[in-house]
This record gives C-alpha cells, structure tokens and sequence, in this order.
C-alpha cells in the first residue's frame, strides 16, 4: 500500500480515538420475553484490536445484533464510531464490516463474483483482486462457493467483511473451521490491516489464546453483564497471579495431599506430569517452598514451577469467581 | 441521485443474486408467459394444437382454423386471466414468503442487513422483483396474443382488465409480506396466505353482499363480468356497471397500498 493511503487510513482509524471510543455502551439492556439477554451491559472499546469473551449465552451475539440494528435494545444507549446504533444505523453499517457466525452466502455464485457484488454496495471499496490475495482465496476466484471448503468459506467472510474499507470490523469465531496454518495468517492478515490501515477490529471468539496474541483490549461478558475488562496484559497479571503450574513425578497423589492444605483455594491435574494450583495467600515464595517440601516428604519429584499466566486461565478464574 | 441510484441498483443485483440464481427467474417468467399466449390461442382455436397432423394436409380444414384464429377477441381474456387470478392467489403468497419469511427464518436477511442495505428499499426491491416476475410475462402473454391475431387494436376492456390483475396481485403481494414480517416463518405466512386468499375469492363470488363489495377482493373477476356480458353475483345485483368495475379496483389498489406501507413499517422493526 502507497506510504500516503496507509497515513490517511491511519488517521482515519485514529481519529475515533480522539473523539472517543471507537464502541461505547452504556446501561444496555434486552429481555427476549422473561430471558434476560443483556443486563445493563457497560462496554467501551478504543481504537485497536479488542476481544469480546464469555460462555454461551453470556449476550455476545445480542450485543453484535444491538450494534448493527438488527435488533431494538430495551434500554440504555449504545454507540458505534460515535453513532447512535438505533438512529443511525444505515451509516454505521456503511462504515463496519461483520462476519457473522456460521454465515450464509449463495452458494451459487463463485467467490469472485460474490465479494464484487458486496464490493458494490459501498460508497469506498478495495479492489476484489487485492483483498483475495490478502486472506489466500486469489485461486479460489472463479469457483462457486458452494464448492468451497469450511475454512475457504471463512476466509470469505472474512474478506466480505474488509471489502467496504471499514473503519470497524466484528468477527464473530473467525478462526472456526480453519487449520492451524490458516489461523496464524489470518490473524497475521488482521494485525497487518490494523497497523497499516487503522482500522479497528472486535473479536468474539473462543480460542483465547488467539485473542491473547492479537489483542490490546479485552472485556469478559457473562449473563449479559461485563465482569472484567482493561488491556490484555493487565486482566492477565490481575486474574493468573495466584496460578501455578507445577511439573511433579505424580500429580494425582501431590493433588489428594494439597486438597486439605489451607493455602491452597484449588488444585486440578491437567496433565500426567502436570497440575495448577491456585494460592490463597500473598506469601506465593513461602507457600511454594511448603508444597515443594510436602512433595519431597512423600517421594514426589518436583521439577519445575512456573507461574501460569494466560487470557485462558484468567477468563477461567473469573468465571470461577462468578 | 447518482450515488442513491448507483447503490439501489448494487442491492438490487446483491439481492436477485443471493435469493436465487438469475435463469430460474427467467425461465418461470418465459414460462408463465408462454402458458398465458398459448391458453388464450388454444381457446380460440379448440385446441387446434390437439388436432392430428393430417387436418393440415386438408386445405379447407386448415382455412377453418385460421378462421378460428382471427376471431380472437376480449372474450378469450377471460378464462386464462380467471386461471391466472387463481393462481395468483396460490403463487404470490408462497412467492413472498420464500423471498421474505424465508431468508428471514435462515439468517440470509441478518447477513444482507449487516451490509448497508436499507429495509425500506430491500422489501419495495423484493416487491418489484415479484410483481415483475408475475404479472409482466402473464401481460406481456396475453398482449402478444391479443395482437398477433387481433391487430393492434387491444381495446379498453382488455386493458383494464390487466390493470385490474396488476392492482390484485399487488394486494397480494402486500398482504402476503405483511404476513412474511409477522410470521418470520415461511410456510406459516404462505398457508396463511393462501388461506385468506382463498377465502377472499370465494367470499367475493358466492357472498350475499352487494356486487360492488364482492368485486373489492377480485376486481378481475368483476371486470371480466362487466365486460363479458356474463352475471356475477348472487341474489343482489348480479349485473355490475362501470363504476362498481372502478370502484372495486381503486378500493382494491388502496387496501393493498396501506398493506405495503403497513408491512415496510412493520419490517422496520422487525427484529432479526
């Protein structure tokens, strides 16, 4: 891309920033008869890569249906690119991109005709050649996308939803149906748009170790309430603190001799060598020292401990918080 | 305008390509053309294209039948346009409930909404697309036939009997996306659709009702009654005049533009 079209993306992307967030959510709220979907939900989001995370049902696909006008909150106000998602709802699609979960498109129709039909429906568009050759679908051009495969599929989504040169993008489980090669150049191909376009990405996904690596924010959501949210590094310093990962000659019987030891809150096997434990106290070096000499008392070998540190375990000590 | 022209355009084309590909709609709208020409011909003519090879050997056979073929006139109108009010009432509603309901029941409309599509334009495109693939072939049919044998002379009766087919399939059509948006299932908004049609037409020729009333549902039918000399109606006037014609087709239009801008208000909040 020319130096001056990357510049002006950049400011594009970042002038959101300064007149706020790129995604700000307040109070919102939405009832599908007595379910509650989202329960006064307060989210913002700067201009970045952003991970949206939480359990099924936790209100991450009504929250996308909110933003994009598809549905009607109950209460609470909503805003994306700094417009109001039920008065301006035309104009904000016209700046975003979706891809949706398990999306639909006419099998009928071959790949390169389909993103030049979406491409149409744009004030701006990049080129359909270009954006092709960006998720790996160049060769796939002239087939029909029924004849495609899972991961092709995805990856046409993905590039339907970059086509309109969108300030914003929701991906709903990007990386679903694709094998490991295809995930690390997706989310490469998503970090090289963020940096050389400016343009902002909101991922919802479930493999958490993919958010960890791509994303500056991330927000945990459970029963249509935001629990935790901050930069990606500070929610995982603040909730993997306590965790350990202890490499033992026999996890099972270090597990049965921690369950009655007070400072420790929880201790799981997870390997054959392997187990986590979750301290209670702050002293971690003394109650370290105890577990290593308990183990050494009972013939276990210990070899290794290590702090555990990941948006994986973080999430799940928030939930089991909740 | 360029730009609002340019982008109705890029979702008329997104939208005919994604609901279904472009020959089928071609073929049933030939299809249905040809069937409205050939009824309208073979009424003329006795089914002349039943008749054995060997009658056109026999000069005089065959000077009988083109005989026949000249003497096409409104009356022959009557019985493929009463066929096509029919099925009419069977095809718009499942028309509009697999282009409505349907895409709304399968996710196809959330994806198309998440694009910068309009709802407002999206269900007038959708209507247009069907009006066009009903109603343009059976006209364009039945004009063709009309003057391939009968000159260019197409006659008053015979326009305003397609007019009054035209105002009919649009109240349809209006009725049944008001039901496609309410539903959001397709085969619950075609029943339904049907079912209310059906019931229309049969209320509007075996009601004890002022003929007038009974032509509000089914204007054709009232227009080809007017036209054809024929009664219509049961024990109250059966013999409409001019102005029942008129009047049932303008209530009829009227009842269906309030249904449309009934169902686009309602589409609007449609949550999907």
């Amino acid at each position: 891309m020319p130096i001056v079209a990357s510049v002006w993306f950049r400011v594009r992307g970042e002038q959101h920033l300064n007149d706020g967030n790129v995604l700000s959510v307040s109070n919102l709220s939405k009832n599908f008869g007595k379910i509650v979907a989202l329960d006064k939900l307060d989210l913002r989001m700067d201009h970045g890569i952003f991970g949206l995370i939480g359990p099924n049902g936790a209100g991450k696909t009504t929250l996308l249906r909110i933003l994009l006008g598809l549905i009607r909150t109950d209460g609470g106000q909503a805003k994306v690119l700094g417009m109001d998602v039920n008065q301006d709802s035309f104009e904000i699609r016209r700046r975003i991109g979706v891809l949706h979960e398990n999306p639909i498109y006419p099998a009928s129709l071959t790949v390169g005709r389909f993103i030049d039909r979406v491409s149409k429906l744009y004030q701006t568009r990049r080129d359909p050649g270009e954006l092709l050759e960006l998720v790996g679908l160049i060769d796939a051009k002239e087939r029909k996308i029924g004849a495609l495969s899972a991961g092709m599929r995805q990856r046409l989504g993905v590039a339907q939803a970059l086509v309109g040169k969108p300030e914003l993008v929701f991906l709903d489980e990007p990386t679903s149906n694709l094998d490991v090669m295809a995930r690390r150049d997706l989310l490469n191909a998503i970090l090289n748009v963020h940096e050389e376009e400016g343009v902002s990405f909101c991922i919802i996904s479930h493999v958490l170790s993919e958010l960890e690596r791509v994303c500056s924010d991330v927000a945990f959501i459970n029963a249509g309430k935001t629990i935790v949210a901050g930069s990606t590094n500070e929610v995982i310093n603040q909730f993997s603190s306590n965790r350990y990962t202890i490499n033992v000659s026999d996890p099972r019987m270090l597990h049965d001799e921690l369950l009655n030891n007070a400072n420790v809150e929880r201790a799981e096997v997870t390997g054959t060598k392997t187990m986590t434990v979750s301290l209670r106290s702050d002293d971690h070096g003394a109650i370290l020292a105890e577990i290593e000499q308990l183990a050494r008392s009972k013939g276990i070998k210990v070899f290794e401990i290590e702090r555990t540190k990941s948006l994986e375990e973080a999430f799940l000590e928030v939930m089991r918080r909740e | 305008m360029n730009e609002r022209f340019r982008r109705i355009r890029a979702v008329f084309e997104f939208e005919l390509d994604l609901s279904f590909p472009f020959p089928v709609a071609e073929a049933l709208s030939i299809a249905l053309g040809v069937f409205v020409a050939m009824s309208i011909v073979m009424e003329s003519t006795n089914f002349w294209f039943l008749v054995s090879p060997s009658a056109f050997a026999n000069s005089l056979e065959l000077e009988r039948i083109m005989y026949q073929v000249i003497h096409v006139d409104f009356h022959l109108l009557s019985l493929p346009l009463f066929s096509m009010t029919i099925l009419s009432i069977i095809a718009i509603p499942m028309l509009c409930a697999f282009r409505v309901a349907g895409p709304l029941e399968n996710g196809v409309l959330r994806a198309m909404l998440s694009y910068p599509i309009k709802r407002r334009e999206l269900l007038i495109l959708k209507g247009i697309e069907i009006m066009v693939l009903i109603c343009l072939p059976i006209t364009g049919g039945a004009l063709v036939a009309i003057v391939l044998f009968n000159g260019l002379i197409v006659g008053f009766e015979s326009l305003l009997v397609i007019i009054s087919f035209w105002t009919l399939a649009f109240t349809i059509l209006s009725s049944s996306f008001l039901l496609s948006v309410i539903t959001k299932s397709s085969a619950k908004a075609a029943f339904s659709g049907i079912a209310v049609w059906t019931a229309l037409l049969l209320v509007g020729m075996f009601a004890k009702i002022p003929v007038v009333l009974r032509g509000i549902p089914n204007p054709v039918i009232l227009t080809l009654s007017f036209f054809g000399g024929f009664p219509f109606g049961n024990q109250y006037n059966t013999d409409p005049v001019l102005n029942d014609v008129l009047v049932s087709i303008i209530v009829n239009l009227l009842i269906g533009i309030i249904t449309f801008l009934a169902s686009i208000r309602y589409f609007k909040r449609v949550e999907i």
